[in-house]
């Protein structure tokens, strides 16, 4: 049993903020491709930081290769977005973008660059919007990794408990999708679960 | 009045039933979680009004439009949904859906629904 948990309610809200955010996302990349892009329901869950890799791992083709982007933001309400997109896609999303059957490596390394930045950007901005509160973003890395390694060790024995939000952005007929994943972890769950409390007692009042 | 109001988030409901509520205080309404059971809704209750979210599970929004006109094809569905993409928006207009208006609701969004939107 977790020391640190969201009630039915304070969940149902974190999923509706989220689906919020997402949606601002999918807008802002749907522009950015010229295309359509389906929405999915976010999940949430609350994990120990040991099982992340296993959360990560469920969404993912363990055979394949990923591009991993990682963006650190803080402030009341921190944490971590984890954009992962397979090489199929982000060669897909290069070749759509630039409008070439081939794209160079640093081509797609930039066109994953720039759909990352507009996806956490757009989420997490959402999402402090959503909650009243301001955060800081930090430069975003990136790396191309095997599905096994997209969570290393250092970051397993950094945290204790983290919540997990995670999400699906499809677009179907570019043969583009990719797994988001917001992870805030320790004090920042329960900052989180207070600024939730905050607005649902607005709304009840 | 009846109202249908379908979104698979408690939250998202009660936010939209507050903000007709300022508007119309005496509305009676109806909840659902999925399309599934809006469409069920729908047909039992035959409400003047339905709010409507696409991103459910079950059934989604769209399907669920698609149903309901096909049920009433004078039916006023508000699509109330966080997909804000402007094709998104183009699909439930050719389904039939009277407006689409983006999430989170608000009086202000709510009162323009009201005005420019329905017969009520």
């Amino acid at each position: 049993m977790n020391s640190i948990n969201f009630n039915e309610d304070q969940t149902d809200a974190l999923k509706e903020f989220m689906n919020i955010s997402v949606g601002q996302a999918t807008s802002h990349v749907a522009e950015l491709l010229d295309a359509f892009g389906t929405m999915h329901i976010p999940k949430i869950s609350i994990k120990d930081m040991s099982e992340l890799n296993q959360v990560v791992v469920e969404n993912i083709d363990k055979n394949l290769n990923y591009y991993v982007m990682k963006q650190l933001f803080a402030g009341k309400f921190g944490g971590e977005c984890v954009f992962i997109i397979s090489e199929d896609s982000a060669n897909n999303l290069g070749a759509h973008l630039y409008d070439i059957e081939n794209p160079l490596e640093d081509d797609i390394t930039d066109a994953v660059m720039e759909l990352t930045n507009i996806v956490t950007s757009s989420i997490v901005s959402r999402l402090t919007e959503e909650l009243d509160v301001q955060v800081q973003f930090f430069a975003p890395t990136s790396k191309l990794l095997n599905a096994s390694n997209i969570i290393d060790d250092d970051e397993v024995t950094s945290y204790s408990k983290i919540i997990v939000v995670s999400t699906e952005l499809e677009f179907k007929d570019q043969n583009i999708s990719a797994n988001i994943f917001i992870l805030t972890k320790d004090e920042a769950i329960i900052s989180l679960r207070d600024l939730i409390d905050k607005k649902l007692e607005e709304l009840y009042s | 009045m009846k109202v249908l109001v379908v979104d698979d988030s408690k939250l998202a409901r009660l936010s939209l039933i507050k903000s007709v509520k300022n508007i119309e205080p005496s509305t009676e309404f109806f909840e659902a979680e999925n399309g599934a059971i809006a469409v069920e809704v729908f047909k039992k209750e035959k409400p003047r009004v339905v709010f409507l979210d696409l991103t459910m599970p079950i059934m989604d929004g769209y399907e669920a439009l698609l149903e309901i006109m096909k049920i009433d094809s004078d039916a006023q569905v508000i699509v109330v949904s966080a997909d804000i993409q402007a094709e998104a928006k183009q699909r439930v207009l050719d389904l039939g859906a009277k407006n689409m208006c983006p999430k989170p609701i608000n009086d202000e969004k709510m009162q323009n629904i009201f005005i420019n939107d329905l017969i009520v």
